[in-house]
C-alpha cells in the first residue's frame, strides 16, 4: 500500500505527465490544450521545512498547486494571533483567496520538503476564457475552496473537530487515490491544535481517547483509520468533505 | 512461545556463533555516534518528538559513576573513591543538566520511567538519592504511581537493610542486584568479595517492602570459574528465586580495559569451561522455572518480562528489555546516552569535562546520530527480531512503505545458515526465532545491521565490542 508521503511527483515533471494531472487544474484538457496550461505554469526548487511561499499583503500575481508535501496558509488576527486557515495537500490550490483583494491573506509555509506550481492568474484567466474545461475545472475547485472554509466555521465541540478534520482528510487522500484508512499526520501537533482552535495537548489527549475507544491507532506520525464508522459517527455534521 | 531449549547440541553452534557484535540495545550502535552532533541536533528531536500528535512519555537514565572500589572485571566508564564530596560536587552538575533537558519538553510529557546506573547508584546515601529524586519530579511531571516505573542498580557492599526499606518507600519499584559469582575465590579474583548474607539481606528487606521486581545479575566465564563451581552459584540464585536473572558473559579484553590486566589470564576458564558454565546455566534455570527472554535475560513466568515476551509486548532499550510503551529516553550524568524521537547521543564521559560544559549552561554532548530513514526501518526490524522474535513481511513492509522482499533483498539471501542451524524458521510470510536462535538473537540481527561488517571486526587485535555469547 502506497501512503500519501510516499508518491511525490517530481517538481520538474509537466501537467501531462503528472499523477495529480486527474484532480488538478488540467482535467479534461486535451494535448494542445494542455501545452498552453504548462506554457504559463513555473515549478518551483522544491521548499524546505518552514519555508515560505508568499507572505501575508505581498502582492498577488499566482495562485499556487501543490506538487508533493504539504502547505499550510496562516493569517494573522488583529490582535497578533497566528491562525492557520487550512493545509492544503498534493493537487489543492492555495492562493485563491487573494483573488479579490489582489494582494495575499495569508501567508503560506511549508511543511516538511514540499513543492508546488506557480501560475499566473492573469495568464491562467485569460487562458481559461479560450479553454471552457480548464475555466469549469478552475470554477470547481474554487467552489470546494469555499465549501471547505464555511464548513469549518461551525462550531463543534473539541472531539467532533478532531474527528471531523480526521475524516476530512481521509476524504481528500481518498480523492488523490490514496489510502482513506493511513494517514500520514505531517504537520505538527501545534499546527493541528491551531488550526483547531484546541490546546496542543487536547490534540494528543483526544487522539489517545480515540485510540482507547478503538476508533484509530497512531505510530508516530502514521494514523490509521480502524473504526471509520464510528469516527463518522462521532464527527456527526462536522465537516468530511 | 515456549522458551525450553534441548541444551545438549548447543555447544558447536555456540562455537561456531561465537564473534564479537554489538548487543543492540539501540540501532544504529553507539560506535555510528558521531563529534558533529550537537545541542542543537538534541534541541531539534526533542522538539519534533513533542510535536508528534502523541508524544511518547519520557524515561530519564541517570549515571552515577563512583564506585569505592574497583572490579576487575568491569568494563563501565567508572571512576573509584571513597570520597563522599566527589558524589556531592558531581550533583551540582547533575541537577543543572537534567533542569536543562527538562525545559525542552511540552508539559504533557509524563515521565514513565527512571533508572539509576553506573557505576554504583549507591555510592550515593539515601539522602542523595532522594535529593536527585526530587530535582527529577520538581523538573518533569511525573506519571501515576502505578505506571512509574523506578528502577535502580544495588551493590548490596553499600547498602543496609535499613537503607534498601528506605529506597523502596521512596518509590524505587524495580532493583537489581549485583551478585556476579558467590564463590568466595572468583570474589577474590575479581576484587570484589561479598558475603551471601549481605545480598540475602538486601532482596529480604526488598520483599519485605513488596518491592515489584527483584533481578540478581550473574556473569560467567569470570576467573577462577569452573563449571562446578558456577552450579553451585546457580544453587543459591535459584534458591533465591528472583523475578529476573541476567547471565551476563564476561569478555575479558585487557587491551582495551585497564582493570581487566589484574586479572591472570591464566584464570579465564576455557572456551569448552565457559561454554559449559553457560549451557548449564541455561538448563538448570529453564528447569527451575525461568522463560528464556534473550539476550542474556531470564524471568519466572510470573514476571511482566515473561507475560511480555508471551503477549508481544516486550520493548527494547539502553537498559536491556522494558515491557512499557516505547520511551524518549533522556540520559543524564557522564557518558549516558540519550534516545529522542530520530536522534541518539551520548554525554562526555570525563566528569571535568562534563561540569565545564554544564557550567556553561550547555548539554554534555559528546556525539550522537541522526536516524535515516533506512535506520529507521532496520531499529525497527532489529527491535521485532529481538523482542518478537517474529517477521512478517507483509506486515512490516506495509508498516513501513517497503515491499520486504526487495528492500532486504541481500539480507534474506544470507539468512540460509541460520535457517540450516534451525535458529530461524522461514516461511512465504516471514520468518520466525525458534526458541534455539534466542540464544543467538544477536547474530540473527547483525544480518540486518547495514553498519556491521562481521569479517573486518573479527580479525581486529582489538574488538570494539564484546562477543556475542
Amino acid at each position: 500500500m502506497t501512503t500519501q508521503n510516499q508518491a511525490v511527483s517530481p517538481s520538474f515533471l509537466k501537467c501531462s505527465q503528472c499523477a495529480l494531472g486527474k484532480l488538478c487544474l488540467p482535467v479534461g484538457l486535451d494535448s494542445k490544450d494542455m501545452a498552453e496550461l504548462e506554457s504559463i505554469i513555473d515549478t518551483s526548487h522544491p521548499y524546505k521545512d518552514n519555508e515560505s511561499v508568499y507572505m501575508a499583503e505581498q502582492k498577488f500575481d499566482r495562485i499556487f498547486a501543490v506538487k508533493s508535501g504539504i502547505f499550510k496558509t496562516v493569517v494573522i488576527d488583529a490582535s497578533g494571533n497566528e491562525h492557520i486557515v487550512g493545509f492544503h495537500l498534493p493537487g489543492e490550490l492555495f492562493g485563491l483567496d487573494a483573488i479579490y483583494p489582489q494582494k495575499y491573506i495569508s501567508s503560506a509555509i511549508s511543511l516538511g520538503t514540499s513543492s508546488v506550481c506557480g501560475i499566473n492568474y492573469n495568464e491562467l484567466e485569460s487562458l481559461a476564457t479560450k479553454l471552457p474545461s480548464l475555466q469549469r475545472q478552475l470554477f470547481s475547485l474554487m467552489s470546494k475552496e469555499v465549501h471547505t472554509s464555511q464548513a469549518l466555521a461551525v462550531e463543534h465541540s473539541a472531539d467532533q473537530k478532531l474527528a471531523g478534520f480526521i475524516l476530512a482528510l481521509s476524504n481528500r487522500y481518498k480523492q488523490r487515490g490514496y489510502s482513506d484508512t493511513r494517514i500520514n499526520l505531517m504537520m505538527p501537533r501545534r499546527d493541528i491544535a491551531n488550526h483547531l482552535n484546541m490546546a496542543a495537548e487536547t490534540v494528543s489527549r483526544l487522539f489517545k481517547r480515540f485510540q482507547n475507544d478503538g476508533l484509530l491507532e497512531i505510530k508516530r506520525t502514521d494514523l490509521c483509520i480502524l473504526d471509520m464508522d464510528a469516527l463518522k459517527l462521532l464527527a456527526g455534521c462536522a465537516s468530511t468533505k | 512461545m515456549k522458551t525450553q531449549v534441548a541444551t545438549k547440541d548447543l555447544a558447536p553452534l555456540l562455537n561456531k556463533y561465537d564473534v564479537y557484535g554489538p548487543r543492540y540495545t539501540s540501532y544504529p550502535t553507539a560506535l555510528q555516534f558521531n563529534d558533529a552532533f550537537g545541542e542543537a541536533d538534541y534541541r531539534h528531536h526533542a522538539q519534533s518528538s513533542n510535536e508528534l500528535p502523541v508524544p511518547k512519555p519520557l524515561s530519564i537514565y541517570v549515571h552515577i559513576p563512583f564506585c569505592k572500589s574497583l572490579c576487575y572485571y568491569c568494563g563501565c566508564n567508572k571512576i573509584i573513591t571513597h570520597k563522599q564530596q566527589a558524589g556531592i560536587n558531581y550533583l551540582d552538575y547533575l541537577y543543572r543538566e537534567i533542569e536543562q533537558h527538562a525545559k525542552y519538553y511540552a508539559d504533557d510529557r509524563l515521565l514513565q520511567q527512571i533508572h539509576f546506573g553506573g557505576g554504583t547508584p549507591t555510592f550515593l546515601s539515601t539522602a542523595q538519592l532522594r535529593e536527585v529524586m526530587e530535582v527529577i519530579a520538581q523538573s518533569f511531571h511525573l506519571g501515576l504511581p502505578d505506571s512509574l516505573e523506578i528502577g535502580i542498580e544495588i551493590d548490596p557492599r553499600t547498602v543496609t537493610r535499613d537503607e534498601m526499606t528506605e529506597l523502596v518507600k521512596m518509590g524505587f519499584n524495580r532493583v537489581s542486584i549485583g551478585v556476579q559469582d558467590f564463590d568466595p575465590n572468583v570474589q577474590k579474583a575479581i576484587n570484589r568479595i561479598q558475603s551471601k548474607e549481605q545480598v540475602e539481606n538486601v532482596i529480604q528487606s526488598a520483599r519485605d517492602n513488596q518491592v515489584d521486581s527483584i533481578s540478581i545479575d550473574i556473569i560467567y566465564g569470570l576467573p577462577k570459574q569452573s563449571q562446578e563451581s558456577f552450579s553451585r552459584t546457580l544453587d543459591e540464585v535459584i534458591r533465591i528465586l528472583p523475578d529476573r536473572i541476567a547471565l551476563y558473559n564476561y569478555a575479558h579484553m585487557p587491551q582495551r580495559i585497564a582493570a581487566q590486566r589484574l586479572i591472570h589470564s591464566n584464570d579465564i576458564p576455557s572456551t569448552e569451561e565457559k561454554l559449559a558454565i553457560f549451557t548449564d546455566s541455561i538448563r538448570r534455570l529453564t528447569e527451575a522455572g525461568y522463560i528464556y527472554i534473550g539476550m542474556d535475560h531470564f524471568a519466572l513466568p510470573t514476571d511482566s518480562l515473561a507475560i511480555a515476551l508471551e503477549n508481544g509486548g516486550l520493548q527494547r532499550n539502553f537498559q536491556g528489555y522494558s515491557t512499557h510503551a516505547e520511551c524518549d529516553v533522556i540520559g543524564v550524568g557522564v557518558s549516558a546516552i540519550s534516545r529522542i524521537n530520530d536522534g541518539y547521543s551520548q554525554n562526555v564521559t570525563e566528569v571535568s569535562k562534563y561540569k565545564d560544559l554544564v557550567e556553561k549552561g550547555v548539554l554534555p554532548i559528546k556525539k550522537g546520530v541522526n536516524l535515516t530513514p533506512d535506520d529507521r526501518i532496520r531499529a525497527d526490524l532489529i527491535q521485532q527480531i529481538m523482542c518478537d522474535g517474529m517477521v512478517s513481511y507483509s506486515d512490516f513492509g506495509a508498516e513501513h512503505d517497503i515491499f520486504f522482499h526487495r528492500y532486504f533483498s541481500e539480507e534474506l539471501g544470507c539468512l540460509s545458515d541460520l535457517e540450516k542451524d534451525e535458529l530461524i524458521a522461514i516461511s512465504d510470510e516471514g520468518f520466525s526465532v525458534t526458541p534455539k536462535g534466542r540464544i543467538f538473537l544477536r547474530n540473527i540481527a547483525m544480518k540486518f545491521d547495514a553498519y556491521f561488517n562481521q569479517t573486518t571486526l573479527q580479525n581486529t587485535d582489538q574488538p570494539r565490542y564484546s562477543k556475542t555469547l
